[in-house]
């Protein structure tokens, strides 16, 4: 009689598995879901979009003079204001990104607990919106690195896969702390605190290659060293390629998103339970 | 043989927890003293089960529509949530013939902050209407909700009818073969759910299935042909709804209901 194909609804079970298909078909709701967010980033403020742009404008300005006024030295020949921008302008969208992501059901209760939707989208809408602070950094970057005369090579046309490690990144560690959080909630309290250790033991204020060479891929096993030593080769004339730190970061990558999939499709089930 | 709805020995049970904010503390402690507990007392600390859905069984063909009814915390709500899928079953299962559309709640994902015409379009992408169906039926949802030029303004300022108006008026864009609605229009004026019975109506002599939870029973009288009556996470009556609404209000003066199956 009907052409919809018959649901069946049954307890969780063990391997719940993911149905690619109605994420893909529900598309929209992505989109959704980062209007709203980025909506709501200046609905009710006076200043409105002045909020979105000028935060990393503020930040990008007075990371540049202290930094230049302390230490005034360069790096490998690059300034090093510049290498610390380069790096915080990722680090800023990986520790937004993952506090947008494990607050994420939580703050969205009233979906989880009341609509059916694939809720995977969820995570991956919020750190897509977190995106609007990188694209602003990013494209402050000119600014800053015509004032400091660095002109970029053609390496700039790896920053996409660059930036793609990076999204990769924070969905992988995003869902984990998404759904520990949902049932966990010491995570979202915890969070400030991994972040400000994660800030320090990834190559922010200093490079990779103040770790032993013998340690060196131990040290990318932490995705954010290969994704910032991409972003300055990509960006920063004449640094050596770090191939061997960027695959090694990406395997970690991948290893961390397939462990948060897993983790997600055995807690998915109950999230509403929970939350 | 024509089905919408075939639920078989649904049960759904919460897990128990000493609340949320103790979780991980309860976990952690667990662990701890697992070594310790084994040692001293073989006996595991007995969780206190509450079975929010005890056993229920029915079916429903194409086509009717049903009321559910029961007192606060019977269960109506958590059967609707398990056959929207928000949450799982702990046993049992159910069949779903046909798209379900579910309005468990007022305005879900409306934001307060963001404009008539804003949440009409989050609200929409939320149940999976098309962005495109949308801007066709926009007019058609203004019109339904009576709303008009007050689409520009924030959700705030409308009143909690005038947003069950317009959630009611995009739920009904999804056109479903399966509704389910819980307690939705328990705020909205007379005028109103004038209009949802008429509409109700309509869904239907379409031959869509509708799950409606309500103490209004004048409400249930005019729209369902039959009630299913839960008390206490169990499915206690099954049977006409002139006859379950008799019997429900004379439960109210005093008279316990007795188990039947029609």
């Amino acid at each position: 009689m009907n052409d919809t194909a018959m649901v069946r609804i049954r307890p969780p079970r063990r391997w719940n598995g993911f149905d690619w298909r109605e994420m893909w078909d529900r598309r929209e709701l992505v989109a959704a879901v980062v209007r709203h967010e980025i909506q709501m980033r200046y609905r009710q403020t006076v200043l409105g979009v002045v909020w979105v742009i000028g935060q990393p404008l503020v930040t990008t300005l007075i990371l540049s003079i202290l930094l230049t006024r302390l230490t005034g030295k360069s790096h490998e020949g690059i300034p090093y204001p510049l290498f610390v921008y380069v790096a915080m302008t990722s680090w800023a969208y990986i520790s937004h990104g993952l506090t947008k992501s494990a607050g994420c059901f939580v703050s969205y209760a009233g979906l989880v607990n009341r609509v059916y939707l694939p809720r995977l989208l969820v995570p991956l809408s919020v750190i897509l919106a977190a995106l609007v602070d990188f694209a602003v950094a990013l494209l402050l970057l000119p600014v800053v690195m015509a004032y400091y005369g660095v002109t970029p090579s053609l390496t700039i046309l790896a920053l996409p896969l660059v930036i793609a490690l990076m999204i990769l990144t924070v969905f992988g560690m995003g869902i984990w702390l998404a759904v520990l959080n949902a049932k966990f909630r010491d995570i979202a309290y915890a969070l400030p605190f991994l972040l400000q250790l994660g800030l320090f033991s990834s190559p922010m204020f200093y490079g990779s290659d103040i770790i032993p060479l013998p340690w060196r891929w131990l040290y990318a096993l932490n995705p954010v060293v290969g994704i910032v030593e991409g972003m300055r080769w990509s960006l920063l004339n004449g640094q050596p390629a770090p191939t061997a730190l960027m695959l090694i970061s990406t395997g970690a990558a991948l290893v961390i998103l397939s462990g948060g999939l897993y983790l997600y499709q055995r807690r998915e089930p109950t999230l509403a339970d929970v939350i | 043989m024509d089905r919408a709805i075939a639920v078989r020995n649904l049960s759904k049970c919460f897990p128990n927890s000493r609340g949320q904010a103790n979780a991980l503390r309860a976990a952690l402690e667990q662990a701890a003293l697992k070594p310790l507990t084994r040692r001293t007392s073989g006996d595991a600390p007995v969780k206190q089960l509450r079975w929010a859905l005890n056993d229920i069984s029915f079916e429903i063909p194409r086509g009717e529509c049903v009321a559910l009814v029961g007192h606060n915390g019977a269960g109506k709500s958590v059967l609707l949530r398990v056959l929207a899928r928000v949450i799982r079953p702990t046993c049992g299962e159910a069949d779903l013939q046909g798209s379900v559309g579910a309005m468990l709640d007022i305005g879900v994902g409306f934001n307060r902050d963001l404009t008539g015409r804003e949440n009409v379009f989050l609200q929409g992408a939320i149940l999976g209407i098309r962005k495109r169906d949308l801007e066709r039926k926009f007019q058609e949802i203004a019109d339904f909700s009576g709303i008009g030029d007050l689409m520009e303004q924030p959700l705030k300022s409308f009143s909690n009818g005038t947003q069950v108006r317009l959630a009611f008026a995009i739920a009904v864009q999804l056109e479903p073969e399966i509704l389910l609605m819980d307690e939705v229009l328990a705020v909205a004026d007379e005028e109103f759910i004038g209009t949802c019975v008429r509409k109700l109506t309509d869904f239907k002599r379409e031959g869509r299935t509708i799950l409606l939870a309500s103490h209004d029973m004048t409400l249930l009288n005019q729209l369902c042909s039959r009630a299913l009556w839960f008390e206490q996470g169990k499915l206690i009556c099954d049977g006409p709804m002139a006859e379950i609404s008799t019997r429900y209000h004379a439960h109210h003066d005093g008279i316990a209901p007795t188990l039947s199956r029609s």
